[in-house]
């Protein structure tokens, strides 16, 4: 069984996913059975989704889209070019 | 060129096939743009040098495309070519990286200064965090020192495992999880000094009193105007 040090150290691993199965029951035993524990787990929860949702909320701009989408054309078109064609050497 | 893409290239089968696998890069490249520009804009701090970094870099994936291998981690992937084209290119002119001020502190302390009095708070739509809009937190984001700032941005906001950080920006895992430790309890502060910045916590009383319509309409109007970062 872990102490509140411990819960507290394995924390930010268990919010990230990253613990073992092993680990994760431990941390849900103590999360279960320990308040104070629980209070912080809750807030550090939902300080990590007031971060990823306000941040997320902005996304790259159109315009952006529009110049990649063309510029990996033109990129295409070098590349093509730059292949040895044999049929237009044959023209040639 | 090198010897295997000059061998690719005299072989006429091959120009089809890597048409069609350079369409499935655009097409799965362009999946994570939003994830890419947001943390070229935290490694950059400026909307016009991101967007060219972007911009560079899937360019960059694009050419070297048979370079990745088919069942490995393609965002990981992308996120390592952003972060090389951001050493090889865009580091360089702009200088030094800022001192910054927020070493040495201790952990939770967010929810240490929002539980006094034997109060404790378990969300922080009760606390003035609350009210931090996208700008300002953003914002908090960017006091962190650059290889901190990125792996808390790939970490906290686009979500990737401490796995593919390790691989996007070329440490070991170890270093993602020590620089997360540090990191996050850097932006903590950082959070908290932009709450005191914009007035919010000024005086003991830190905590919401109902007002969190009011919080959540002005972060709305923070949030739409989008593409301003300072």
């Amino acid at each position: 069984m872990i102490n509140c040090g411990d819960c507290a150290r394995a924390l930010n691993s268990y919010l990230d996913r990253e613990l073992s199965d092993e680990d994760i029951v431990q941390v849900r035993h103590h999360l279960d059975a320990c308040g104070g524990c629980l209070y912080l787990y809750q807030f550090e929860e939902s300080l990590r989704r007031l971060v990823r949702v306000r941040c997320q909320e902005q996304g790259a701009p159109e315009s952006l889209r529009t110049r990649i989408t063309m510029t990996l054309a033109i990129e295409r078109r070098r590349l093509e070019q730059s292949r040895p064609r044999p049929r237009a050497a044959d023209i040639d | 060129m090198n010897a295997k893409a000059a061998g690719r290239a005299n072989n006429p089968a091959h120009g089809e096939e890597a048409a069609a696998t350079r369409a499935r890069f655009e097409e799965e490249a362009l999946k994570h743009l939003d994830a890419l520009y947001r943390t070229a804009l935290r490694m950059t701090r400026n909307p016009s040098d991101a967007e060219d970094l972007v911009q560079d870099a899937l360019v960059r994936g694009y050419r070297f495309y048979d370079r990745f291998e088919p069942g490995t981690n393609f965002r990981a992937w992308l996120f390592k070519i952003l972060t090389n084209t951001y050493i090889n290119s865009y580091r360089r002119k702009q200088g030094r990286p800022q001192e910054s001020s927020l070493e040495d502190t201790e952990e939770f302390f967010l929810y240490n200064q929002l539980s006094n009095d034997g109060e404790r708070v378990t969300d922080v739509e009760d606390t003035v965090l609350d009210r931090l809009g996208a700008d300002s937190i953003q914002r908090a984001i960017d006091q962190l020192p650059p290889q901190f700032r990125t792996t808390v941005q790939l970490s906290d906001v686009e979500g990737l495992s401490y796995a593919e950080i390790a691989e996007a920006t070329g440490v070991a895992k170890g270093t993602v999880m020590s620089r997360l430790f540090r990191g996050r309890r850097q932006l903590q502060r950082a959070l908290w000094d932009q709450a005191q910045a914009a007035g919010f916590t000024s005086g003991s009383k830190v905590h919401l009193d109902g007002a969190s319509e009011t919080g959540n309409g002005s972060n709305g109007v923070v949030a739409k105007s989008g593409g301003g970062v300072r």
